[in-house]
Parts: structure tokens; sequence; C-alpha cells
């Protein structure tokens, strides 16, 4: 009897210590959460976002890397479940710094009778440069709820932790060719007091599932016939004609040179009368029958 | 005795092991009020989930001989809503026309499901809307995207009711194949909900109403520190209406916010947007509905878009000019900078 009383009471403990205990927070963290690395290799390392039960709408950090071991070489952004970038995954002052939102926030990767899976934000291609031991650390994280708030979630963030030896031989990393262009996208000409001093301004984003977007270009042309020169751009961008008569073009480049081009016709195409050089044929037109009618009328 | 003893034991080991597991999956349900509406179903990847009559070689163990021939080879149509007869046949009849090889299949995701009767539905891909559909008299919607490529989409979708109200964002957060069509059916849009006014003399009713499908099951909740819950019935033409009594509740704020459910189907929605009111001295009533939405609305063109994310993206860590603190007071959450929450909020409140 004794023996059930203290296996009952071991019970009870750990049940409520289980119950009392669970903490259901958010988790940012590093896929893998380990590697061994050759010197000079390169190897691939993504951040991943698992909401555990929770929904978030939106994600910043700043990710420190041991720079005397490791370089970056390429930072992928595709395959994010981040939709827009506030902050486009970019290198600052030696750490790669980010922000970006989930429009109707994010629960997990959805799949036929499966749990939600966690999803990617970004992707970072690193060379090592040296022997040693060195840790990606996640700093300055924010996960906000999807609440209409902007509530702070809990969230853990854990490392990554590199080990690099001579003695491993150098693995390629698998790589895809993008032959894709981006997602079509839907630019929009957009005006507001607090912005350019109420100038018309140009908004856009595209994604590419793939390799990911590497820059916009743009093309503001009058008559609608595209030229060859293009000027590189990032929304949003000032209209230089703010009268509005030039056709837009909008060009989304991705990492593997793939392009997508997106037109907005112009909002008040130019009229006949208003350009200079049908006034300057009708009026040599006009003097040419003028001449000629003369010459007429003197041979009679 | 001691046998019994040690069994007893044996069984509250196994029981306490087992609780926790049991907990965790009723309180993380509870707790971050997530649902997700919907059934997935992948076209293309050769396993037949959910309504799909069929996917590739999958045939749920049909064969010709089931559809009226005695010989041949069944197959299952690109959309997996129906089996390819077209290479069945009964001798001496030789076999039908057409058929063979590998059918070309598209790569895109079906939506369907249940909104407001009569009422649009907008679904977006990536933040951009991408195509709109109106329901039927049942409420009934479904929507098509194809062209898409392989890899990860955030698709949502909303509804906007009689009065113009919109539903919360549902979003499917896809891993999209190339060459498969992903269904999601059984999807449910979150009722919407109104309030007759915006204070309650305390004893009096509020009239808590929205819309939702017809013949609805609808469960309001109304919180503070403790919480009521009420049902009601939508009607013919999905509206609901229902006159809480405030006596039960404290003098001060308080939230509502609704669910719907149907048995037959064994659907049932997420929770609506959560509206609040004050329980005071005096009846205060609400002002008519607006199709804008509260927040994030920065150029007050009733929508939340791109455009009202690049003005906050143009802001993001400058000092603030005085005519962008009073729309960032009135439309964020007026800390007088745009900083991530403001983000946050406006992708809450995003309408494409």
């Amino acid at each position: 009897m004794r023996y059930l009383y203290f296996t009952s009471l071991f019970c009870v403990l750990i049940s409520v210590f289980y119950i009392g205990g669970t903490v259901y927070a958010a988790e940012l963290f590093f896929e893998p959460k380990i590697q061994e690395v050759g010197v000079g290799q390169e190897f691939q390392v993504s951040l991943i976002l698992d909401p555990v039960g929770e929904e978030i709408n939106a994600v910043a950090a700043k990710l420190s890397f041991p720079e005397d071991l490791v370089e970056v070489v390429e930072i992928r952004d595709g395959s994010s479940i981040l939709t827009l970038w506030v902050e486009k995954p970019a290198l600052q002052n030696g750490k790669i710094a980010f922000a970006g939102i989930v429009p109707g926030g994010f629960i997990g990767i959805l799949g036929p009778y499966e749990e939600p899976k966690p999803g990617k934000i970004l992707e970072v291609i690193m060379r090592t440069k040296d022997v040693g031991q060195g840790e990606f650390t996640i700093e300055e994280a924010q996960v906000l709820l999807n609440d209409g708030l902007g509530t702070p979630a809990d969230f853990q963030a854990s490392n990554f932790k590199l080990q690099a030896s001579r003695d491993i031989e150098v693995v390629p990393i698998e790589t895809f060719p993008d032959t894709i262009a981006p997602e079509p996208f839907t630019p929009e000409i957009a005006q507001h007091p607090d912005m350019f001093e109420g100038k018309y301004f140009l908004v856009f984003s595209a994604t590419d599932k793939q390799s990911g977007i590497s820059h916009y270009e743009i093309q503001e042309v009058k008559n609608g016939i595209r030229e060859t020169k293009w000027q590189r751009a990032e929304s949003p961008y000032l209209l230089q004609d703010q009268a509005l008569r030039s056709y837009i073009y909008v060009k989304a480049v991705d990492r593997a040179g793939n392009e997508r081009i997106e037109t907005i016709e112009s909002q008040h195409p130019v009229r006949w009368h208003d350009n200079w050089w049908i006034w300057i044929i009708i009026i040599l037109g006009s003097m040419i029958i003028c001449i000629i009618w003369k010459i007429l009328r003197k041979r009679d | 005795m001691r046998n019994k003893s040690f069994i007893a034991a044996l069984i509250l080991i196994i029981g306490s092991g087992l609780l926790p597991v049991v907990f965790f999956d009723l309180d993380s349900a509870q707790a971050s009020g997530v649902y997700v509406t919907g059934y997935i179903s992948v076209c293309g990847d050769g396993v037949a989930h959910g309504d799909e009559v069929c996917d590739g070689n999958d045939l749920k163990g049909k064969s010709c001989q089931d559809f009226g021939f005695s010989e041949g080879t069944l197959a299952c149509n690109v959309t997996c809503d129906a089996f390819d007869t077209s290479n069945c046949y009964t001798p001496p009849t030789p076999p039908g026309g057409g058929g063979g090889g590998d059918l070309a299949r598209e790569t895109g995701a079906n939506f369907s499901g249940k909104a407001y009767p009569n009422q649009s539905v907008t679904l977006l891909k990536d933040a951009q809307v991408i195509a709109t559909t109106i329901t039927g008299s049942d409420a009934n919607f479904s929507l098509r995207v194809t062209g898409l490529t392989s890899g990860i989409y955030i698709f949502a979708l909303y509804s906007e009711d009689y009065q113009g109200r919109r539903s919360t964002l549902l979003t499917f957060p896809l891993s999209i194949t190339l060459g498969t069509i992903t269904n999601v059916t059984g999807i449910f849009i979150a009722p919407s909900i109104d309030l007759d006014k915006s204070e309650v003399k305390r004893g009096d009713n509020i009239a808590i109403f929205g819309q939702s499908a017809p013949q609805a099951d609808i469960v309001i909740s109304v919180s503070s520190d403790e919480e009521f819950f009420t049902r009601t019935i939508s009607d013919k033409d999905g509206i609901y209406l229902h006159n809480f009594d405030s006596s039960v509740l404290e003098y001060g704020t308080h939230y509502t916010k609704s669910k719907a459910s149907i048995s037959n189907l064994a659907i049932i929605s997420s929770f609506s947007h959560s509206v609040n009111f004050l329980v005071g001295t005096k009846n205060v009533l609400k002002t008519a509905p607006t199709k804008c939405p509260n927040k994030g609305d920065l150029n007050n063109d009733c929508r939340v878009n791109l455009v009202d994310f690049s003005i906050a993206a143009y802001w993001y860590h400058k000092s603030l000019s005085s005519a962008m603190k009073e729309t960032e007071c009135e439309k964020l959450n007026c800390d007088e900078a745009i900083n991530l929450t403001d983000f946050s909020i406006t992708a809450y409140y995003w309408t494409g």
C-alpha cells in the first residue's frame, strides 16, 4: 500500500510538472544545427521559423557569425515564408539583418493529414576561411503575433555550431539551375501627402520561388515603345513623369538573370496635338500645299 | 494485495506519461487560438487524400469492372475528381479512342468552401489579389489558381458580408510541387461581426450580429475576466443576431467574437475579428459600419496593400513628419515611430 502511495505521489508531481512547465513558444533556429566542414568549403545554413501553434506575421533579426572563420557567399530568400521584406536580407556591419512580414499570418506549412511544418526564412551560403570552431547567433530578434496589435510572441532562438578543420573533404553544394522567370506581379501608381512631397510614386513587389529576386529596373517612355536603356530602381520609386503620360515598364530580375516585365499603361496618353513634330509636319505640309497652289495659279 | 498495488502503480505511471500528451494538444489548440479550417490534398502525388476520387495509380481499389466494362485499364483524370474510363472496354468492341500516355498536368491550387451567401470572396497569393468570385445562395465558393511553379506559396482568403464588413484573413501556406494540383476543400470563412452599440447601459441588451453561411450554428464569445458563450443559428441569408444581456458583465471594456459550424458537413470556422464595447451607465449607438479597415489603411483608400506597406516602409526607422505622426497615431500603434509592430498591424488588416 505504501508502494502505491509513493508511486501515486510521484505520478501527480510528474503530471503537475509537465502541465505547469509546458511552454508553447515559437522557435527560431538554424538548420542544420551543427556542422563540420573543411577549410575553403562552401556550406548552406537555413534560418527556420516554427510557429508551434502560434500565428506569426512579422519577424526581424540580425544573424551574427564568426567573421574570422567564415565569409558570406550568397544570401537566398526565394523560398522564404516572408512575402514582403521591410529590410531585405543583407550584410550590415558584419551581420545579416532582415525584417519581413506575412500578411494574414503564418501557422506553418500545411500538407495533407500532417501537422503544420516549420518554414524557411532565408538561407545563407558561406565559405570557411580558417580552421576553428564558431557559433552563429540570432540577435535582436523580434517575432510578432498576427493579432492586430503586433504583440511580441514568446519564442526560443537557438544557435548554429560550426567546426572547420583541414581533414574534411570539400563537398560542393548541390545547386539546381533556375530557368524560371519571377512570378507575375502588379506594380501600382500611388500618391500620398507624406511621401515625396505628395508626388506620384510607383510601388512593386515580385517573388521568385527559385533563386529569389535580385533587383528591379524601370523605364518610363511616352511613346510606349520600350527602349534598351533601363534604370535600376527600388520600391517606392518616385516617378519622373508626374503628368503620368508615360508607359511604365517594371522589370524584376532574379538572381539567375531571368526577367519578368510588367507594364502600366499611360494614365493620360499623349494626344496627337500634344506632339510638337505633328505640328511641324502640319505647318510644312500647309506651306508645301500653298506653294504648289501658287505655282499652279501662276501657270493658269 | 501487494500485486494489486503494483498493478495500480503501473497504471498510474503509464497514465502520468500520457496525461501531459493529452494536455499538450488541448492546451496548445486553445491557447494559440489558431485553427486550420480546410482539408488539403495534392492531386498528382499518387495518393488519393480527402475528397480526391483517385490520384495517379491510387484508384482506391476500383477497376474497369466497377464501371460496367470487362477489360481495360482504369485511370484517374488530371484533376483527381473522376475516373478516366477511356481505356476500359468490353470485347468484342475495341477500346475507345484517345488515351494512352501521360496527361500533361498543370501546377496549381483549388480552394473551395463556404463564406457568406451571394458575397465576394477574394484570394491572395503572396499578399497580392489573384482571384475573386461571388458565392452562390448556399454560400459555396470555388477558386482555382494555375501557372504556379514549385515552391512555398502563401495563399489567403477573405470575404465581405452584405454590409461590407470583412472577415478575418484565412491563410494557407502551401508547398506546391511542379505538376500537381493542391486541393484545399472544406474551407469555412469566419463570420463577420458587429454591434449595435459602442456603449451599453449595464442591464440593457446589446445586439451582436453579422453574417455566415445559411443555417450555421453560431457560437458567440463575450469575454472580459470571465468568458461567456452563447449560441444562435443564422437565417437563410446567413445573417445572425443575438441580444446579449449585459447584466452579467462588470462595468468596463469587453470583447466579443463569433465562430460558425455546420455539423452535418463537419466544418467549423475560426473565430471572427474581435470587437469591443463598453458596459457603462448609458447607451451609445454605434455608427454605421464602414468598409474601411480599422487600421493599416495609411492612404485612406479602404484597402491595406502594397501601397500602405510602401508608405510605412518609406518612414521605417526615420523621424516622422508631423502629418505622418498623426497618420501613424490614427492608423497604426501611435508610438510616433514606424517599426516592426506597425508592419505587424498592417499585415493583420491586409486586404491586398
